[in-house]
Protein backbone atom coordinates (compact mmCIF):
# COMPACT_ATOMS: atom_id res chain seq x y z
CA UNK A 1 0.00 0.00 0.00
CA UNK A 2 1.24 3.57 -0.87
CA UNK A 3 2.80 5.38 1.87
CA UNK A 4 0.66 8.19 1.87
CA UNK A 5 -2.16 5.88 1.69
CA UNK A 6 -1.46 4.21 4.78
CA UNK A 7 -1.00 7.80 6.63
CA UNK A 8 -4.64 8.75 5.72
CA UNK A 9 -5.91 6.45 7.14
CA UNK A 10 -4.11 5.68 10.68
CA UNK A 11 -4.15 9.84 11.11
CA UNK A 12 -8.06 9.39 10.26
CA UNK A 13 -8.75 6.35 12.45
CA UNK A 14 -6.35 6.39 15.04
CA UNK A 15 -3.82 8.99 15.52
CA UNK A 16 -5.92 12.33 14.70
CA UNK A 17 -9.27 10.84 15.53
CA UNK A 18 -11.98 13.20 15.16
CA UNK A 19 -13.80 12.66 18.10
CA UNK A 20 -11.17 11.70 20.65
CA UNK A 21 -8.14 13.66 19.34
CA UNK A 22 -9.71 16.69 17.78
CA UNK A 23 -12.95 16.64 20.04
CA UNK A 24 -15.01 17.49 16.83
CA UNK A 25 -18.38 16.51 16.12
CA UNK A 26 -19.15 15.54 19.58
CA UNK A 27 -23.06 17.14 19.88
CA UNK A 28 -23.93 13.99 17.17
CA UNK A 29 -21.78 11.86 19.17
CA UNK A 30 -23.54 12.60 22.16
CA UNK A 31 -27.20 12.19 20.64
CA UNK A 32 -27.47 9.28 18.41
CA UNK A 33 -25.52 6.71 20.68
CA UNK A 34 -28.43 5.53 23.14
CA UNK A 35 -28.71 2.87 20.12
CA UNK A 36 -26.31 1.04 18.37
CA UNK A 37 -28.43 0.93 15.22
CA UNK A 38 -28.56 4.58 15.12
CA UNK A 39 -25.25 5.19 15.22
CA UNK A 40 -23.73 2.82 13.08
CA UNK A 41 -26.42 4.20 10.19
CA UNK A 42 -25.13 7.84 11.53
CA UNK A 43 -21.27 6.78 10.83
CA UNK A 44 -21.86 5.43 7.26
CA UNK A 45 -24.50 8.56 6.67
CA UNK A 46 -20.98 10.88 7.95
CA UNK A 47 -18.01 8.69 5.92
CA UNK A 48 -20.57 9.29 2.65
CA UNK A 49 -20.88 13.02 3.34
CA UNK A 50 -17.70 13.74 4.41
CA UNK A 51 -15.80 11.72 1.90
CA UNK A 52 -18.17 13.28 -1.01
CA UNK A 53 -17.92 16.83 0.20
CA UNK A 54 -14.27 16.30 0.39
CA UNK A 55 -14.07 14.93 -2.84
CA UNK A 56 -16.05 17.54 -4.05
CA UNK A 57 -13.94 20.87 -2.41
CA UNK A 58 -10.68 18.81 -3.69
CA UNK A 59 -12.42 18.90 -7.23
CA UNK A 60 -12.90 22.20 -7.46
CA UNK A 61 -10.44 24.18 -5.12
CA UNK A 62 -8.62 25.89 -7.91
CA UNK A 63 -11.33 27.10 -9.17
CA UNK A 64 -12.79 28.02 -6.03
CA UNK A 65 -11.41 31.98 -4.80
CA UNK A 66 -10.36 31.54 -1.15
CA UNK A 67 -12.62 34.04 0.31
CA UNK A 68 -15.70 32.44 -0.33
CA UNK A 69 -14.29 28.88 0.25
CA UNK A 70 -16.77 28.21 3.24
CA UNK A 71 -19.89 29.37 1.48
CA UNK A 72 -18.95 26.84 -1.03
CA UNK A 73 -18.16 23.94 0.92
CA UNK A 74 -21.37 24.94 3.17
CA UNK A 75 -23.35 24.57 0.04
CA UNK A 76 -21.69 21.36 -0.80
CA UNK A 77 -21.88 19.52 3.03
CA UNK A 78 -25.83 20.11 2.36
CA UNK A 79 -26.23 19.02 -0.46
CA UNK A 80 -24.72 15.65 0.47
CA UNK A 81 -26.74 15.56 3.56
CA UNK A 82 -30.18 16.10 2.05
CA UNK A 83 -28.95 13.42 -0.72
CA UNK A 84 -28.71 10.98 2.46
CA UNK A 85 -32.14 12.22 4.45
CA UNK A 86 -33.79 11.22 1.25
CA UNK A 87 -32.21 8.03 0.95
CA UNK A 88 -33.32 7.11 4.08
CA UNK A 89 -36.41 8.45 3.76
CA UNK A 90 -37.31 6.65 0.54
CA UNK A 91 -35.17 3.28 1.34
CA UNK A 92 -35.01 2.89 5.10
CA UNK A 93 -38.29 4.80 6.49
CA UNK A 94 -38.41 3.29 10.17
CA UNK A 95 -34.34 3.96 10.69
CA UNK A 96 -35.33 7.81 9.41
CA UNK A 97 -37.51 7.78 11.78
CA UNK A 98 -35.53 6.56 14.19
CA UNK A 99 -32.81 9.48 14.14
CA UNK A 100 -35.42 12.11 13.29
CA UNK A 101 -33.82 15.88 12.66
CA UNK A 102 -29.77 14.34 13.67
CA UNK A 103 -29.59 13.12 9.86
CA UNK A 104 -30.23 17.11 8.85
CA UNK A 105 -27.59 17.86 11.85
CA UNK A 106 -24.90 15.89 10.06
CA UNK A 107 -24.52 19.64 8.22
CA UNK A 108 -23.56 21.66 11.43
CA UNK A 109 -21.17 18.56 11.82
CA UNK A 110 -17.39 19.48 12.68
CA UNK A 111 -15.80 17.09 11.51
CA UNK A 112 -16.53 17.51 7.85
CA UNK A 113 -15.97 20.98 7.64
CA UNK A 114 -12.42 20.70 9.43
CA UNK A 115 -12.08 18.12 7.35
CA UNK A 116 -12.49 19.89 4.00
CA UNK A 117 -11.05 23.15 5.43
CA UNK A 118 -7.84 21.29 6.60
CA UNK A 119 -7.39 18.79 3.89
CA UNK A 120 -9.19 19.10 0.80
CA UNK A 121 -8.06 22.25 0.14
CA UNK A 122 -4.71 21.01 -0.17
CA UNK A 123 -4.66 17.65 -1.66
CA UNK A 124 -5.91 16.06 -4.90
CA UNK A 125 -9.49 14.40 -5.07
CA UNK A 126 -8.51 10.46 -4.59
CA UNK A 127 -6.93 11.52 -1.29
CA UNK A 128 -9.61 13.61 -0.05
CA UNK A 129 -12.02 11.15 -0.90
CA UNK A 130 -9.95 8.39 1.34
CA UNK A 131 -9.50 11.25 4.10
CA UNK A 132 -13.22 11.46 3.97
CA UNK A 133 -13.46 7.83 4.36
CA UNK A 134 -10.58 7.46 6.87
CA UNK A 135 -12.45 10.50 9.11
CA UNK A 136 -15.78 9.56 9.20
CA UNK A 137 -15.24 6.10 9.76
CA UNK A 138 -12.78 6.98 12.71
CA UNK A 139 -16.06 8.61 14.21
CA UNK A 140 -18.44 6.02 13.03
CA UNK A 141 -15.99 3.50 15.16
CA UNK A 142 -16.59 5.58 18.43
CA UNK A 143 -20.10 6.36 18.35
CA UNK A 144 -20.56 2.69 17.74
CA UNK A 145 -18.48 1.87 20.85
CA UNK A 146 -20.42 3.91 23.29
CA UNK A 147 -23.30 3.15 21.82
CA UNK A 148 -22.04 -0.55 22.74
CA UNK A 149 -21.83 0.33 26.46
CA UNK A 150 -25.02 2.80 26.30
CA UNK A 151 -27.37 0.49 24.67
CA UNK A 152 -26.12 -3.05 26.63
CA UNK A 153 -26.72 -1.28 29.64
CA UNK A 154 -29.49 1.10 29.15
CA UNK A 155 -31.89 -1.62 27.33
CA UNK A 156 -29.66 -4.46 27.99
CA UNK A 157 -29.64 -5.09 24.05
CA UNK A 158 -27.43 -5.33 20.77
CA UNK A 159 -28.83 -3.56 17.31
CA UNK A 160 -32.23 -4.19 19.39
CA UNK A 161 -31.69 -7.82 20.19
CA UNK A 162 -32.27 -8.48 24.11
CA UNK A 163 -28.92 -10.07 25.08
CA UNK A 164 -28.92 -9.62 29.08
CA UNK A 165 -32.54 -10.93 29.83
CA UNK A 166 -35.35 -10.54 31.81
CA UNK A 167 -33.34 -10.48 34.91
CA UNK A 168 -31.17 -7.19 33.61
CA UNK A 169 -32.31 -4.04 35.42
CA UNK A 170 -32.11 -1.47 32.99
CA UNK A 171 -29.67 1.73 33.67
CA UNK A 172 -32.21 4.64 32.55
CA UNK A 173 -29.06 6.91 33.40
CA UNK A 174 -27.57 5.34 30.05
CA UNK A 175 -29.95 6.20 27.95
CA UNK A 176 -30.72 9.74 29.22
CA UNK A 177 -27.85 12.88 28.23
CA UNK A 178 -25.39 12.25 31.70
CA UNK A 179 -24.75 8.56 30.13
CA UNK A 180 -23.24 9.88 27.08
CA UNK A 181 -21.09 12.46 28.96
CA UNK A 182 -20.17 9.91 30.90
CA UNK A 183 -19.04 7.50 28.23
CA UNK A 184 -17.45 10.51 25.80
CA UNK A 185 -15.25 11.19 29.16
CA UNK A 186 -14.20 7.67 29.48
CA UNK A 187 -13.50 7.49 25.63
CA UNK A 188 -11.28 10.85 25.92
CA UNK A 189 -9.33 9.96 29.43
CA UNK A 190 -8.24 6.57 28.25
CA UNK A 191 -7.29 8.35 24.89
CA UNK A 192 -5.39 10.59 26.55
CA UNK A 193 -3.46 8.34 28.28
CA UNK A 194 -2.76 6.47 25.49
CA UNK A 195 -1.39 9.21 23.81
CA UNK A 196 0.57 11.04 26.85
CA UNK A 197 4.18 10.99 25.50
CA UNK A 198 2.54 13.01 22.41
CA UNK A 199 0.42 15.80 24.06
CA UNK A 200 3.62 16.14 26.56
CA UNK A 201 5.67 17.39 23.84
CA UNK A 202 3.39 19.77 22.25
CA UNK A 203 1.41 17.66 20.01
CA UNK A 204 -1.86 18.41 20.60
CA UNK A 205 -1.88 21.14 22.91
CA UNK A 206 -4.74 24.07 22.18
CA UNK B 1 -0.84 47.76 -0.54
CA UNK B 2 -3.63 45.11 -0.45
CA UNK B 3 -4.86 43.61 -3.13
CA UNK B 4 -8.76 44.56 -4.33
CA UNK B 5 -10.90 41.62 -3.60
CA UNK B 6 -12.61 40.12 -7.20
CA UNK B 7 -16.07 40.92 -7.08
CA UNK B 8 -17.62 39.56 -10.38
CA UNK B 9 -15.67 36.21 -9.90
CA UNK B 10 -16.75 35.34 -7.06
CA UNK B 11 -20.41 35.95 -7.30
CA UNK B 12 -20.60 34.02 -10.76
CA UNK B 13 -19.06 31.01 -8.87
CA UNK B 14 -21.62 31.07 -5.96
CA UNK B 15 -24.05 30.98 -8.48
CA UNK B 16 -23.38 28.97 -10.66
CA UNK B 17 -22.22 26.27 -8.02
CA UNK B 18 -25.63 27.21 -6.33
CA UNK B 19 -27.43 26.21 -9.47
CA UNK B 20 -25.87 22.93 -9.96
CA UNK B 21 -26.19 21.69 -6.64
CA UNK B 22 -29.88 22.89 -6.53
CA UNK B 23 -30.73 21.01 -9.55
CA UNK B 24 -28.62 17.90 -9.18
CA UNK B 25 -30.96 18.32 -5.34
CA UNK B 26 -34.13 18.78 -7.28
CA UNK B 27 -33.16 15.73 -9.87
CA UNK B 28 -32.77 13.53 -6.67
CA UNK B 29 -35.89 14.66 -4.57
CA UNK B 30 -38.05 14.09 -8.38
CA UNK B 31 -36.74 10.77 -8.31
CA UNK B 32 -37.41 9.74 -4.83
CA UNK B 33 -40.74 11.54 -4.10
CA UNK B 34 -43.21 8.53 -5.19
CA UNK B 35 -41.20 5.83 -3.64
CA UNK B 36 -41.83 8.05 -0.31
CA UNK B 37 -44.84 9.07 -1.03
CA UNK B 38 -45.78 5.00 -1.12
CA UNK B 39 -43.86 4.76 2.01
CA UNK B 40 -45.35 7.07 4.23
CA UNK B 41 -49.46 5.93 3.30
CA UNK B 42 -48.05 2.28 3.32
CA UNK B 43 -47.08 2.89 7.12
CA UNK B 44 -50.31 5.23 7.73
CA UNK B 45 -52.35 2.43 6.50
CA UNK B 46 -50.66 -0.23 8.44
CA UNK B 47 -51.01 1.62 11.70
CA UNK B 48 -55.01 2.35 10.90
CA UNK B 49 -55.42 -1.65 10.05
CA UNK B 50 -53.66 -1.87 12.83
CA UNK B 51 -55.63 0.10 15.70
CA UNK B 52 -58.60 -1.55 14.63
CA UNK B 53 -56.93 -4.50 15.46
CA UNK B 54 -57.68 -6.31 11.76
CA UNK B 55 -54.49 -6.47 10.09
CA UNK B 56 -54.08 -10.02 8.63
CA UNK B 57 -50.10 -9.37 9.84
CA UNK B 58 -49.41 -13.10 8.29
CA UNK B 59 -49.34 -11.26 4.80
CA UNK B 60 -47.32 -7.96 4.96
CA UNK B 61 -47.16 -7.56 1.62
CA UNK B 62 -50.91 -7.12 0.94
CA UNK B 63 -51.36 -4.02 3.22
CA UNK B 64 -52.32 -2.02 0.39
CA UNK B 65 -54.94 -4.47 -1.06
CA UNK B 66 -56.54 -5.09 2.61
CA UNK B 67 -56.46 -1.64 3.13
CA UNK B 68 -58.76 -0.88 0.55
CA UNK B 69 -60.88 -3.52 1.17
CA UNK B 70 -61.85 -2.77 4.62
CA UNK B 71 -61.24 1.04 5.36
CA UNK B 72 -63.43 4.00 3.19
CA UNK B 73 -61.57 7.41 3.90
CA UNK B 74 -64.78 10.03 4.14
CA UNK B 75 -65.35 13.06 5.88
CA UNK B 76 -67.91 14.73 7.86
CA UNK B 77 -68.57 18.60 8.76
CA UNK B 78 -64.55 19.02 6.72
CA UNK B 79 -63.25 16.07 9.83
CA UNK B 80 -61.91 13.11 8.00
CA UNK B 81 -62.51 9.79 9.34
CA UNK B 82 -61.34 5.97 8.47
CA UNK B 83 -64.58 3.71 8.62
CA UNK B 84 -63.73 -0.13 8.73
CA UNK B 85 -65.98 -2.61 7.77
CA UNK B 86 -64.58 -6.45 7.50
CA UNK B 87 -66.51 -9.37 6.23
CA UNK B 88 -69.69 -6.45 5.64
CA UNK B 89 -69.94 -5.60 9.11
CA UNK B 90 -68.83 -2.61 10.84
CA UNK B 91 -66.25 -2.22 12.68
CA UNK B 92 -65.90 1.62 13.55
CA UNK B 93 -64.37 4.32 13.16
CA UNK B 94 -60.92 6.14 13.65
CA UNK B 95 -59.84 9.64 13.45
CA UNK B 96 -56.54 11.58 13.27
CA UNK B 97 -55.89 13.76 16.16
CA UNK B 98 -53.63 16.43 16.47
CA UNK B 99 -51.97 18.28 19.47
CA UNK B 100 -48.57 19.48 20.93
CA UNK B 101 -46.31 17.19 22.87
CA UNK B 102 -43.61 18.18 25.07
CA UNK B 103 -41.54 19.42 21.73
CA UNK B 104 -43.68 19.35 18.93
CA UNK B 105 -46.61 18.35 17.24
CA UNK B 106 -48.37 15.02 17.67
CA UNK B 107 -50.25 13.15 15.48
CA UNK B 108 -52.25 10.33 16.09
CA UNK B 109 -54.29 7.81 15.41
CA UNK B 110 -57.81 7.04 17.73
CA UNK B 111 -60.25 4.25 16.68
CA UNK B 112 -63.82 3.67 17.90
CA UNK B 113 -66.07 0.65 18.02
CA UNK B 114 -69.20 1.52 15.64
CA UNK B 115 -70.88 2.06 19.07
CA UNK B 116 -68.83 4.77 20.25
CA UNK B 117 -68.51 2.91 23.43
CA UNK B 118 -65.22 1.69 23.45
CA UNK B 119 -61.38 2.52 22.61
CA UNK B 120 -60.29 -0.12 19.40
CA UNK B 121 -56.68 1.27 19.56
CA UNK B 122 -54.68 4.30 19.16
CA UNK B 123 -51.31 4.76 17.49
CA UNK B 124 -49.25 7.62 16.63
CA UNK B 125 -48.21 9.37 13.25
CA UNK B 126 -45.35 11.24 14.34
CA UNK B 127 -44.12 12.65 16.83
CA UNK B 128 -40.71 15.07 18.00
CA UNK B 129 -40.62 13.73 21.81
CA UNK B 130 -36.97 12.72 23.02
CA UNK B 131 -35.93 9.25 22.01
CA UNK B 132 -35.29 7.17 24.40
CA UNK B 133 -37.38 8.54 26.77
CA UNK B 134 -41.10 10.45 25.73
CA UNK B 135 -40.30 8.78 21.86
CA UNK B 136 -41.46 5.23 23.51
CA UNK B 137 -44.78 6.39 22.91
CA UNK B 138 -44.19 4.54 20.22
CA UNK B 139 -43.70 1.18 21.75
CA UNK B 140 -46.10 -1.66 21.44
CA UNK B 141 -46.55 -2.09 25.34
CA UNK B 142 -47.53 1.63 25.76
CA UNK B 143 -49.97 1.70 22.93
CA UNK B 144 -51.64 -1.73 23.68
CA UNK B 145 -53.22 -0.56 26.71
CA UNK B 146 -55.47 2.04 25.41
CA UNK B 147 -57.02 -0.90 23.67
CA UNK B 148 -60.80 -1.55 24.69
CA UNK B 149 -61.39 0.80 27.14
CA UNK B 150 -64.49 2.36 27.67
CA UNK B 151 -65.60 5.86 27.10
CA UNK B 152 -67.91 8.35 28.41
CA UNK B 153 -68.70 11.55 26.87
CA UNK B 154 -69.88 13.41 30.20
CA UNK B 155 -66.23 12.06 31.65
CA UNK B 156 -63.77 14.68 31.40
CA UNK B 157 -60.82 11.84 32.18
CA UNK B 158 -61.48 8.95 30.23
CA UNK B 159 -57.59 8.29 30.47
CA UNK B 160 -56.11 8.21 33.61
CA UNK B 161 -52.68 7.58 35.07
CA UNK B 162 -52.56 4.74 37.62
CA UNK B 163 -52.72 4.20 40.69
CA UNK B 164 -55.42 7.02 40.59
CA UNK B 165 -58.96 5.47 41.50
CA UNK B 166 -60.42 4.08 38.23
CA UNK B 167 -57.25 4.64 36.52
CA UNK B 168 -56.37 2.75 33.41
CA UNK B 169 -52.99 3.77 31.93
CA UNK B 170 -49.45 3.49 33.06
CA UNK B 171 -47.57 6.74 32.15
CA UNK B 172 -43.73 6.78 30.86
CA UNK B 173 -41.14 6.70 33.67
CA UNK B 174 -38.73 9.23 32.88
CA UNK B 175 -41.19 10.80 30.33
CA UNK B 176 -43.88 12.20 32.81
CA UNK B 177 -44.42 15.33 30.56
CA UNK B 178 -44.89 13.44 27.08
CA UNK B 179 -47.22 11.03 29.21
CA UNK B 180 -49.11 13.55 30.33
CA UNK B 181 -49.38 15.50 26.84
CA UNK B 182 -50.71 12.37 25.07
CA UNK B 183 -53.21 11.80 27.67
CA UNK B 184 -54.53 15.06 27.36
CA UNK B 185 -54.72 15.57 23.66
CA UNK B 186 -56.74 11.77 24.07
CA UNK B 187 -58.79 13.17 26.34
CA UNK B 188 -59.60 16.26 25.04
CA UNK B 189 -60.60 14.64 21.38
CA UNK B 190 -62.34 11.62 22.73
CA UNK B 191 -64.90 14.36 24.65
CA UNK B 192 -64.95 16.09 21.44
CA UNK B 193 -65.88 13.45 19.10
CA UNK B 194 -68.01 11.91 21.41
CA UNK B 195 -69.81 15.26 21.52
CA UNK B 196 -69.53 16.84 18.71
CA UNK B 197 -69.12 14.09 16.00
CA UNK B 198 -70.60 10.51 17.30
CA UNK B 199 -74.30 11.91 16.04
CA UNK B 200 -73.72 12.85 12.99
CA UNK B 201 -71.78 9.57 11.92
CA UNK B 202 -74.30 7.39 13.58
CA UNK B 203 -77.62 9.31 11.80
CA UNK B 204 -75.76 9.01 8.45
Amino acid sequence: MNKKVKKIITLGIWEDNAIFRQILGICSALAVTNLMMNSLVMGLGLMFVTAFSELTVSLIRQFTPKHIRMMVQTLIISAYVIIVDIFLKAYYPSISEALGPYVGLIITNCIIMGRCESFAQKNPPLYSFLDGLASGAGYAIILMLIAFVRELLGFGSLFGYPVLGDAWVSWTLMIMPPGAFFMLAIVIWISKNIFKENSEQGGAKS
Amino acid sequence: MPRQKRILYPVLFMIIITIVFTSVLAIVNELAKDRIEIQSKLKQQTKILKTFNIIDSSNTTNINEQYNQKINEKTIDNISYFKAVDDGKLIGYAFIVEGSGLWGKITALIAFDSEFKTILGVDFLSHSETPGLGGRIDEEWFIEQFDNILVFENRADNLLFKPAIGSNIDSISGATLTSKAVIDLFNQQIIFILSDIKGGLQSE
